[in-house]
């Protein structure tokens, strides 16, 4: 098969990005696929490099690699009222937009929110912020849009799943082991018995909540 | 298995990946005067210096042309004392990898003394694509010329 005819390549002609009259593509399904296309991409390399390419290149070869720490975790850092906070990332199972939280009877002074809907399940609602004595900007019990910051966030462990809202979620950070500080005893940390430390983070102190404590907690508020 | 295709001339050639440390572009090489053929210079790798072969010369005696795809790999060289050592091979079209099974792969059935580095051949639809075994790619005297026991340098 002639991949070029003049001048215009065989995928934009009778191909995905053509007509698509290409008997190949009963075959290969797209373009992308076909070992024409593929090798003509690779045929782009075969040409001299370009103006100070190489130069560049031998300069940074000349340096020592720098070694990655390899220690790292990957960890979740949201925000709760005044406080940021940390969860290891294998525990978040879902983050996502604020959901009505359907109140149900019971306890007061419970950590339990109520019942809100997750793709389809009905999972337990908790308040993080109440267990760890946080304060809240607002807590609202109607969606907001996705313009305002709050999130939920559905953490699971061992297939039991809880969700609870924050006030900000950041995203997705990694962090050295080692860098981990112990909780200052003088400061008045709220969050205390239920971190495991404190890290640097964006000059800001984020505290690295203990998920077994955590999830204990709330097992312990929902019997 | 892992393999790193490259050309030499119009035919393909695979070697392991798991031997090799890095695949760098063709940057610039110290010349080595009156080095044998293949030796196509020294390369500054991060701190130590790397001679790096042209394969091209060595197996088909023309060398590479200096395209974007032609690429130094840099591989693990084991001589006779087991002491490794880093080996840069210079080769064109080194631009795919592949997986194949040791099963797919057949004896060439020759055996030429001249290119005791020529491994086994597994064919497929474009051709035939020959293994390089690394551990016997240079002749005694290039082993020697390249890795030496370091003398004193004056």
């Amino acid at each position: 098969m002639e991949p070029q005819k003049d001048g215009e390549a065989c995928w934009r002609r009778i191909g995905v990005f053509g007509d698509a009259t290409c008997t190949e593509l009963q075959k290969v399904s797209h373009c992308s696929n076909c070992p024409v296309y593929t090798t003509a991409g690779r045929g782009l390399l075969e040409r001299a490099a370009p103006e100070g390419y190489l130069e560049e290149w031998t300069a940074v070869l000349t340096k020592e690699k720098e070694a990655e720490p390899s220690d790292t975790t990957s960890i979740l850092i949201f925000r709760l009222g005044g406080e940021w906070l940390a969860l290891p990332t294998p525990v978040v199972s879902e983050v996502t937009e604020v959901r009505t939280i359907h109140s149900v009877p019971q306890r007061r002074h419970s950590i339990l929110m109520g019942l809100v809907n997750i793709q389809g399940e009905i999972q337990l609602c908790v308040s993080v912020s109440e267990l760890l004595g946080i304060e809240r900007n607002n807590i609202p019990s109607r969606p907001t849009d996705l313009s305002g910051y709050q999130r939920m966030v559905v953490v699971e462990r061992e297939r039991t799943r809880w969700v609870f809202p924050v006030d900000e979620v950041y995203g997705v950070s990694q962090f050295s082991l080692g860098a981990l500080h112990d909780v200052p005893a003088t400061v008045a940390q709220a969050s205390g018995p239920y971190t495991k430390g404190t890290l640097t983070w964006q000059e800001k102190r984020v505290g690295y909540l203990d998920e077994e404590r955590l999830f204990d907690a709330f097992k312990r508020h929902i019997s | 298995m892992l393999l790193v295709l490259f050309s030499i001339g119009t035919d393909r050639y695979a070697l392991d990946s798991t031997q090799i440390v890095e695949i760098i572009p063709l940057v610039s090489l110290k010349k080595i005067p009156h080095a044998p053929e293949p030796v196509a210079g020294l390369l500054h790798y991060r701190g130590q210096l790397v001679p790096v072969i042209d394969l091209s010369q060595l197996i088909q005696g023309h060398p590479c042309r200096h395209q974007l795809n032609t690429r130094i790999l840099l591989v693990h060289y084991p001589d006779r004392t087991e002491t490794s050592h880093i080996l840069g091979l210079l080769a064109e079209r080194v631009t795919e990898t592949i997986q194949k099974n040791k099963k797919d792969f057949l004896p060439s059935g020759v055996t030429v003394t001249e290119a005791p580095y020529l491994g086994r051949i597994s064919p497929d639809e474009q051709g035939m694509i020959q293994c390089v075994l690394v551990e016997h790619l240079l002749p005694d005297s290039l082993r020697a010329c390249l890795f030496a026991p370091a003398r004193e340098q004056r």
